[in-house]
C-alpha cells in the first residue's frame, strides 16, 4: 500500500556475459536500465554501445508480413479466444529457422500474387480500351490499301457526329466517315477517304475536334478482347492456386505468431545496449531496482560473475530527473485501480503517499450512484466475468475489465439502495399486464421523488471525500516533522469545516468551532511571508480558500443529477416500450425497444458516469494532496503479442 | 395574447424549451467535434474509438434536456391523454425549469464542443493522452450537469 522504495543498481559485467545477463534479467522483469550518469564519467573512456536491431526489424517486419498474409486463411478465432501460453525458455531457446525460411515462401507468393493482380488490371484497362472498336471488322492497325486510307478518330460527345459527317459531305471529298460506337465522353468513328483526298479529309475532322486514335494492338478488336478475356482468366486462376498454397501453410501460423514474438524479445533486448557503456571486455550497466527484489536480482548477479552494488537513491527533493522512478505496490484489488492514478500522471516518489487505495473506494462509490441500477449492474458484472473467465485477457484489458466488474457490483449494491431496477421497469411491466403498478421499494429512498435526501447525502460523501484529501496532506507532513504545518493548513480547516456542517445541523456550538479555525487561518495564514504586512494579508486570503472549499463539495451534488439522468432515461425507455400494452404486437414492440432503449441510455450514460468520477478525483480529491511530476518505473520485460508467457 | 397566460402552454413550452435549445447545443457540438475527428481518421483510421469518446461528450446535453422535458411533459399528465389545469403561476415555473436547462445546455455544448476539438487535435498526436483531454472536456460540462440540478429541483417543487 505504498510508493516502493527503489534502489540504485550498478553492474560490472564481463563482455561476454552481457547477452546471457540482459536475457536474464529481462525474464525477472524488475530492473530498468538507464543511461549511466556514473561519476567520474567514463563516456570518453569507452564507446557507448549501438544497438544493432536492423536486421531483426527486418526480419519482424517479413514474419508480421507473412502473418498478414496467411491468417484470412487461418482458422477463425473467436472473440473468446484465448492465446497459447509458452514458457520462456521454450520461446527463447527454440530454433526458428523453418519459420523463417516459410515467412520468405509466403512473402514470394503475396508478390506474387500482387504482380497478378497488377496484370488484371492492365488487362481489365485494355479490354475497356477496346471495347467501343469490338463491332468494327477492320484489324485495328489497318491503315488502308493502295489506292485509299483509312483511320480511327474519336469525338468528345459534346460535339455532335453528325455536323462532322454533314461537313465532310458538303465538302464533296470521296471521303466518308461512320460512327463506330459511343459511350458516356466519347464518340468512335471510323474515317475512309481516297490517297488524294485523305489529307483534306484529316484537316476537317481535326477542325471539328476529332483526335486520330492509334490502338496498339493487332488484329480485330473483338479478337483481342477474346484473347484478353483468356489472359484475364488465367491470371484468375494463377491467383486461386497460389492462395491455395498459401492457405496450406496455414497450420505454421502459430508457429510464425510465435516466432514474431521471439523476435520482438530479442529486439527489445538489443534495444536495452543502448544504456550501457562497454569496453571490449567489460560492459557498465546502471538502472532502478525495486528494494524488495534485492535478493532475486543477486542470485542472477552472482551467477554471470558481475561486479554490483546497490544503493539507496540519493536524489534532490526539488529536482524531478534526480528521483528514483515510481512504482505502487498494493494488493490486487487496490492494484486495478492504478491505472486511474497512472492517467492522471504519477505522483512524486518523495511525495510517499499512494493515492491508490483511497482511488478504489471512492471510484467505485461515486461511479455506482451515478449508474445505480440493478439491471445494469448486472449487465457489467456478467460481461467483464464472462471475458474475464473465457478469453483470459492480460496487463491494461484485465484491469479494465475488473475495473468494469467492480463498477458493476458497485452499481447492483446502489441500485438496490435507491430502489432502480431497469429504472422503473417492474412498475411499468406490473402496471401493462396486471394493471396495477407493483414496485420494489428502495432501502434508502428514492432520489427521483425524493431528491433532497440524495442531495445531501452526495454533498455528505464529498464532504468525507474531501477531508481524506486534507488527511492525507496532513499525514504526510506529520510524518516529515511539520506538525505545526499540518494544524495550520489543515487542521484549522477541519475546525472550520466541521463547526459549519454541526453548526448547520443545530447544534450552535459547532458555530464557535468554526469560529476558533477562522482565527487559526487568519492568525497563521500568512505565516511564510516575510513582513508584518504580508503576514496579515496571508491570513485573509487563505480564509478566502473557503469558496473553494463551499464549491468543490457543491461540485458533488452530480452524483444525483448523473443518477437522475440514468434513472429517468431509463423510465423514458420503460414507458415507450410498454405503450403498445400486453399484447402480442405489443410483446413485441417492448422486447425491441426495450432492448434498445436500455442499450442506448446504458452506453450514453457509463461513460458519463466514469468520466465524472475521475474528474472527482483528479480535480477535487487530488488538488488537496497529490504532488505529481514522478516517471513511472518502467522494467524490461519480455512483452509479447500472441502468445502468453508463463 | 391570452395563450401567454394559458399554465398548459407555459408547461409544455418549458419542455419545448428545455429539449430544443440543449438539443441544438449538442447537435451544434458533436457536429463540430464529429467534422474534427473526421480528419483524424483520415490520418489514422485506428482512433476511431478514442475520438468517438471525444465527440459523445458533447452529446449529454441534450440528454439532460430531453430528461427535464419529459418529467415536465409527465407531471403535466399530457403523456396519459389528459393533461391537468395548470395555474399560470405554475406554467411560468415549468417554463423556467425549462428555460434554465436549455439555456445552460445549449451554450455548455458548444463550448464543450471547443475543447473536445482541442482535444481530437491532441489526440492525433498524442493518443495516449485522451483521458486529460476529456477531463478538460467534463470540467465543461459541470455547469450543464448543474443546471440540469436546480431544473430538476424546480421542477420538482411545483405544485399542480
Amino acid at each position: 500500500m505504498s510508493i516502493v522504495q527503489m534502489k540504485r543498481l550498478r553492474v560490472i559485467s564481463l563482455s561476454t556475459e552481457t547477452d546471457a545477463l540482459l536475457k536474464d534479467l529481462t525474464s525477472l522483469g524488475c530492473v530498468e536500465l538507464n543511461e549511466p550518469v556514473a561519476n567520474p564519467d567514463f563516456s570518453g573512456l569507452a564507446l557507448p554501445c549501438e544497438p544493432d536491431t536492423q536486421e531483426l526489424s527486418a526480419k519482424k517486419a517479413l514474419v508480421k508480413a507473412a502473418i498478414d498474409a496467411i491468417s484470412p486463411f487461418g482458422a477463425k478465432k473467436s472473440l473468446f479466444a484465448q492465446k497459447p501460453e509458452i514458457s520462456e525458455s521454450e520461446l527463447l531457446d527454440a530454433d526458428f529457422s523453418p519459420q523463417y525460411e516459410c515467412a520468405k515462401r509466403a512473402n514470394d507468393i503475396t508478390v506474387k500474387i500482387a504482380a497478378a493482380e497488377a496484370a488484371k488490371k492492365q488487362i481489365q484497362l485494355d479490354i475497356a480500351s477496346l471495347k467501343p472498336w469490338e463491332d468494327l471488322a477492320l484489324p485495328l492497325e489497318y491503315k488502308g490499301g493502295r489506292t485509299f486510307e483509312t483511320g480511327l478518330f474519336t469525338l468528345p460527345t459534346t460535339l455532335d457526329p453528325e455536323v462532322v459527317t454533314s461537313a465532310l459531305e458538303s465538302s464533296d471529298l470521296p471521303a466518308e466517315v461512320r460512327l463506330a460506337s459511343t459511350d458516356r465522353e466519347l464518340h468512335y468513328l471510323v474515317a475512309l477517304a481516297h490517297r488524294s483526298a485523305a489529307g483534306q479529309m484529316w484537316d476537317i475532322l481535326r477542325s471539328y475536334g476529332a483526335l486520330r486514335v492509334y490502338p496498339n494492338f493487332e488484329g480485330t478488336a473483338s479478337e483481342n478482347i477474346a484473347a484478353l478475356k483468356t489472359r484475364y482468366l488465367a491470371q484468375e486462376s494463377e491467383i486461386a492456386s497460389l492462395e491455395q498454397e498459401l492457405s496450406k501453410m496455414a497450420d505454421v501460423l502459430p508457429d510464425l505468431e510465435r516466432y514474431y514474438d521471439r523476435l520482438s524479445l530479442d529486439e527489445n533486448r538489443e534495444q536495452l545496449r543502448a544504456n550501457l557503456i562497454a569496453t571490449k571486455h567489460v560492459t557498465l550497466m546502471e538502472g532502478w531496482i525495486p528494494a524488495e527484489e534485492e535478493t532475486a536480482a543477486c542470485k542472477v548477479l552472482e551467477r554471470h560473475g558481475c561486479a554490483y552494488e546497490m544503493t539507496d537513491p540519493v536524489y534532490d527533493e526539488e529536482d524531478e530527473s534526480t528521483q528514483p522512478p515510481v512504482a505502487f505496490k498494493n494488493n490486487r484489488f487496490v492494484s486495478r485501480f492504478s491505472i486511474i492514478t497512472e492517467l492522471y500522471g504519477m505522483p512524486k516518489y518523495s511525495s510517499i503517499i499512494d493515492p491508490n487505495p483511497f482511488v478504489a473506494p471512492f471510484f467505485l462509490l461515486f461511479f455506482g450512484i451515478m449508474m445505480a441500477d440493478v439491471g445494469y449492474g448486472l449487465i457489467f458484472t456478467i460481461a467483464s466475468f464472462v471475458i474475464l473467465r473465457k478469453a483470459k485477457p492480460r496487463g491494461m484489458l484485465e484491469n479494465l475489465l475488473h475495473l468494469v466488474m467492480y463498477g458493476g457490483i458497485s452499481m447492483i449494491i446502489w441500485g438496490i439502495l435507491l430502489g432502480s431496477w431497469f429504472g422503473d421497469a417492474v412498475q411499468q411491466i406490473s402496471k401493462a399486464i396486471t394493471g396495477t403498478a407493483y414496485s420494489i421499494p428502495p432501502v434508502f429512498f428514492d432520489p427521483l421523488s425524493n431528491p433532497m435526501p440524495m442531495l445531501i447525502m452526495s454533498m455528505g460523501l464529498g464532504f468525507v471525500h474531501i477531508f481524506t484529501g486534507m488527511g492525507l496532506s496532513a499525514w504526510r507532513k506529520i510524518k516529515k516533522g511539520q506538525v505545526f504545518d499540518a494544524i495550520c493548513d489543515e487542521g484549522f480547516w477541519y475546525l472550520v469545516l466541521i463547526g459549519l456542517v454541526v453548526g448547520l445541523i443545530g447544534v450552535s456550538f459547532g458555530y464557535y468551532i468554526a469560529i476558533a479555525g477562522v482565527v487559526g487561518i487568519l492568525i497563521f495564514g500568512g505565516r511564510h511571508k516575510p513582513s508584518l504586512i504580508g503576514k496579515i494579508t496571508g491570513g485573509l486570503a487563505s480564509l478566502y480558500d473557503i469558496s473553494g472549499y463551499l464549491s468543490d463539495i457543491l461540485s458533488y451534488s452530480r452524483l444525483l443529477a448523473l443518477g437522475l439522468t440514468t434513472g429517468v432515461v431509463a423510465s423514458v425507455m420503460n414507458i415507450m416500450s410498454t405503450i403498445g400494452g400486453f399484447t402480442i404486437p405489443g410483446t413485441i414492440l417492448f422486447v425491441v425497444v426495450f432492448l434498445i432503449g436500455h442499450v442506448f441510455n446504458l452506453v450514453i450514460n457509463v461513460l458519463g458516469g466514469a468520466v465524472h468520477a475521475l474528474r472527482l478525483q483528479y480535480v477535487e480529491f487530488f488538488s488537496r494532496f497529490y504532488e505529481s511530476g514522478g516517471r513511472q518505473f518502467k522494467p524490461a520485460v519480455n512483452k509479447t503479442k500472441y502468445v502468453n508467457l508463463k | 395574447m391570452s395563450f401567454l397566460a394559458d399554465g398548459n402552454f407555459l408547461a409544455i413550452l418549458g419542455a419545448a424549451c428545455a429539449v430544443t435549445l440543449a438539443g441544438f447545443g449538442s447537435a451544434k457540438g458533436v457536429g463540430m467535434v464529429g467534422a474534427a475527428a473526421s480528419g483524424v481518421i483520415s490520418e489514422d483510421s485506428s482512433k476511431f474509438s478514442q475520438t468517438l469518446i471525444l465527440q459523445a461528450l458533447p452529446a449529454t446535453q441534450g440528454v439532460y434536456g430531453l430528461l427535464i422535458g419529459f418529467l415536465i411533459v409527465m407531471k403535466t399528465g399530457l403523456l396519459t391523454g389528459s393533461m391537468a389545469a395548470i395555474s399560470t403561476t405554475a406554467g411560468l415555473q415549468f417554463l423556467c425549469a425549462g428555460l434554465i436547462m436549455g439555456g445552460a445546455g445549449w451554450m455548455s455544448a458548444i463550448h464543450q464542443a471547443r475543447v473536445c476539438v482541442g482535444g481530437i487535435n491532441c489526440i492525433a498526436k498524442k493518443p495516449e493522452e485522451l483521458v486529460k483531454c476529456v477531463v478538460y472536456g467534463v470540467m465543461v460540462e459541470t455547469y450543464a450537469v448543474l443546471a440540469l440540478l436546480l431544473s430538476f429541483l424546480i421542477y420538482n417543487g411545483i405544485a399542480i
